[in-house]
């Protein structure tokens, strides 16, 4: 804006009515009228940019997200039109990832585009598919090869995250009175309804169980094993005392390390960290994973056998994980 | 005469483990960025681990060495700001990737490790655990004892030869970047030093630790088993490819097709493929692709590749559950464990040998031994003590 020498409060002048229009469009997260397919690209970019402006002041989570995975899915379409040169170019500005061209036929898949591994792998890190594994990709000289289409998903992705990350670390704008509207639109949205659920692991999983059957069998298990035992088993609430029993029987049971030890995990001695129970990928890495058909739809081992133990619905904001300060 | 007063276990180990460091300690060399690693030690009886040390230069590293002639001694493959902080209050720098190639983690084949277990209580040795408990006694306190064979370890020095083309191949790191060791008792570590993935978090560790592994490779990637032969033929990979569909065609060939794949033509590739994907059936071929798929994994220690807070033996000192060193190793081809690793004396020494199967150290034959006293070469006698096989018998 200050490249064009404007300033929000610029924006409620009628001069700038499509752009306030198209803004409320993006922030109803609406296609846009007709009348405002044609607008100029600065036209646009204010329009974006006002819209970011009004949602940072909404101070809602929701809309933040909404909004970020709106505008992805908008850059994804424009990408989805753009040639080979210019997607590479957007990536590399705007994902500050270095993306190299490449031409490279396996099979009937077509790879156009190259990412570093390491770079690869954080894009990636959310998109929980077994596909985007690079296990499951084309790995050379350091450089992961991307289809067309898998380059665009990726960076949608990226782009979600950017708008989400820029909107929540900046500061919060004063929008004019006349504008203030917009913000109202979305303070007035409904929150978002979340069933309240009160869970209680009803079955083990299968991971679980095998370590378990393990012990119990009296044999030795690895340290990874012992480790992801007990800090599921503090997870769902046992006491030191009753894990500790856990293991009582191994070949190699020294009960005064095992209390140690299980302290440890419990966050009761050395630097007082609780321990996490390992997720589903590094049980699976550690060829501890022993999945079923239940398993296909969690990537914890805590969220198995959750069962919805009392029905009904709160208007419960658990999207809003941060305070009104943050903003 | 020999006085039949059985010294100390560890008062014999540290005796011969100080007599070495003082004679061989100028040949240790720190590791790179010493002043940024954690440095810890092991002590013997009463076995102890320190930890969270902080040493500024070889020469401090060299004088702590000979003061303690510990039992083991190890570096943080991490670089911390200050490295002598709680763990909790230092800040992570980066860390070596580091790789464990260990017979542990291979497929036990016959003749790649002696086996057996020993009663703690009794002494008893005996070639299986039935039950866990001594078949003598009935005690529980049964320990599992594991040597690696001459055959064993040449079996894991191949593993660290895929391990280290992969490595130079797919993610782009040269020899410069990395160092291959010998463990000191059962198998190869490669450490990757100064490379773009030094500050590669847990995440990346462990996909890297799975492309290695193949641990979640969809066989899909290689040929829909479902489809026609002959689409199947038309797409199967090539092994000139890159990455792992190339690595598991070249490995199908090879030892599936038994077709060499050095010049082969692709015409005759697709013909040869086709020929055996039409005689096979789609149940069975799903079995071939899973054992080419074990043949190709490579079997590190997943746990050590992913830690990046892990600590690892400090080259050129003594494994103290063997005597042997952790070596730097400059020709793998020519590289002989069990005998380069060797560096203790041969001076005669007097044991009590409760059991011990046949070893091979500096290229001289031991064993079988059974509840007898031997007089062996200082080497040999210190290998079967440290791993609890025989007791030092003190001279008069």
């Amino acid at each position: 804006m200050s490249q064009l020498g404007l300033t929000l409060d610029d924006l409620s002048s009628e001069e700038f009515e499509k752009v306030v229009k198209r803004c409320e469009a993006r922030v109803k997260s609406l296609r846009y009228p007709p009348e405002l397919y044609d607008l100029d690209i600065d036209s646009d970019l204010l329009s974006f940019i006002l819209a970011v402006a009004v949602i940072k002041v909404s101070q809602r989570e929701d809309a933040i997200s909404r909004f970020a995975l709106n505008e992805a899915g908008r850059a994804e379409a424009f990408l989805k039109t753009e040639n080979k040169k210019t997607i590479t170019y957007i990536i590399r500005q705007v994902l500050k990832v270095p993306v190299y061209e490449t031409e490279y036929t396996i099979g009937n898949s077509f790879y156009e585009y190259m990412i570093d591994v390491k770079k690869y792998v954080l894009l990636s890190s959310l998109l929980k598919s077994d596909y985007w594994r690079i296990v499951n990709r084309i790995v050379n000289g350091g450089l992961v090869y991307l289809k067309r289409s898998e380059i665009i998903r990726l960076a949608r992705d990226g782009i979600r995250y950017e708008i989400y990350r820029r909107i929540r670390e900046s500061t919060t704008p004063v929008i004019p009175q006349q504008l203030q509207y917009l913000v109202d639109i979305i303070k007035n949205r409904p929150l978002p309804r979340v069933t309240f659920e009160e869970t209680r692991i009803t079955e083990y999983p299968p991971c679980a169980t095998h370590a378990i059957s393990r012990a119990q069998a009296n044999e030795n298990l690895a340290h990874f094993e012992r480790f992801f035992l007990t800090s599921f088993l503090l997870k769902i609430g046992k006491s030191v005392d009753d894990v500790i029993k856990f293991f009582s029987n191994s070949p190699d049971f020294n009960e005064k390390i095992a209390k140690y030890q299980v302290e440890h995990i419990a966050g009761l001695r050395g630097g007082r960290k609780i321990y996490n129970v390992p997720d589903c990928k590094t049980l699976f890495s550690q060829s501890l994973c022993f999945k079923n058909e239940i398993c296909d739809n969690i990537s914890h081992p805590l969220q198995y056998g959750r069962r919805l133990i009392k029905n009904g619905e709160k208007n419960f904001d658990r999207k809003r994980r941060f305070s009104k300060k943050d903003f | 005469m020999v006085k039949k007063i059985l010294t100390e276990k560890d008062v014999f180990l540290k005796k011969i483990f100080k007599k070495y460091y003082y004679n061989n300690v100028t040949k240790i060399a720190a590791p790179a960025r010493l002043l940024e690693r954690e440095i810890g030690y092991l002590t013997f009886s009463p076995e102890r681990m320190i930890r969270n040390l902080h040493l500024k230069n070889e020469g401090e590293l060299r004088a702590l060495i000979l003061h303690e002639s510990p039992k083991a001694i190890y570096y943080s493959s991490a670089y911390y700001d200050d490295p002598s902080a709680p763990i909790n209050s230092r800040v992570w720098k980066g860390a070596d990737l580091v790789f464990d190639i260990d017979l542990d983690h291979l497929p036990m084949v016959e003749g790649f490790m002696e086996t057996f277990f020993i009663c703690n209580d009794c002494r008893n040795f005996f070639s299986s655990a039935n039950g866990k408990n001594c078949p003598n006694c009935g005690s529980q306190k049964v320990e599992e004892i594991k040597i690696a064979t001459k055959k064993g370890l040449e079996h894991c020095k191949q593993e660290i030869v895929k391990l280290s083309n992969v490595l130079i191949k797919d993610f782009g790191l040269s020899k410069d970047n990395f160092n291959i060791y010998f463990s000191g008792k059962r198998g190869y570590h490669l450490t990757v030093e100064n490379s773009l993935y030094e500050n590669a978090d847990q995440t990346f560790r462990l996909e890297l630790s799975d492309y290695l592994t193949l641990n979640g490779f969809r066989l899909g990637r290689i040929t829909d088993v479902r489809s026609s032969s002959e689409q199947q033929a038309y797409l199967f990979p090539t092994p000139w490819e890159k990455s792992i569909p190339g690595r598991f065609s070249k490995e199908f060939c090879e030892s599936i097709l038994h077709l060499p794949t050095n010049n082969l033509d692709e015409d005759f590739f697709r013909k040869t493929i086709l020929e055996y994907l039409s005689k096979i059936a789609y149940k069975d071929l799903s079995i071939v692709l899973e054992s080419v798929k074990q043949n190709l994994s490579i079997k590190i220690d997943v746990a050590v590749t992913t830690d990046i807070h892990r600590i690892f033996r400090m080259p050129d000192t003594l494994h103290g559950g063997t005597g042997l060193i952790k070596k730097k190793i400059g020709n793998i081809d020519s590289f002989s464990p069990l005998i380069d690793a060797v560096v203790l004396s041969e001076e005669q020494t007097k044991v009590h040998v409760f059991f011990a199967p046949k070893f091979e150290l500096k290229e001289q034959q031991f064993g079988p031994y059974n509840n007898q006293e031997v007089t062996l070469p200082e080497m040999a006698a210190v290998f079967l003590v440290a791993m609890n096989l025989a007791e030092p018998l003190e001279e008069d």
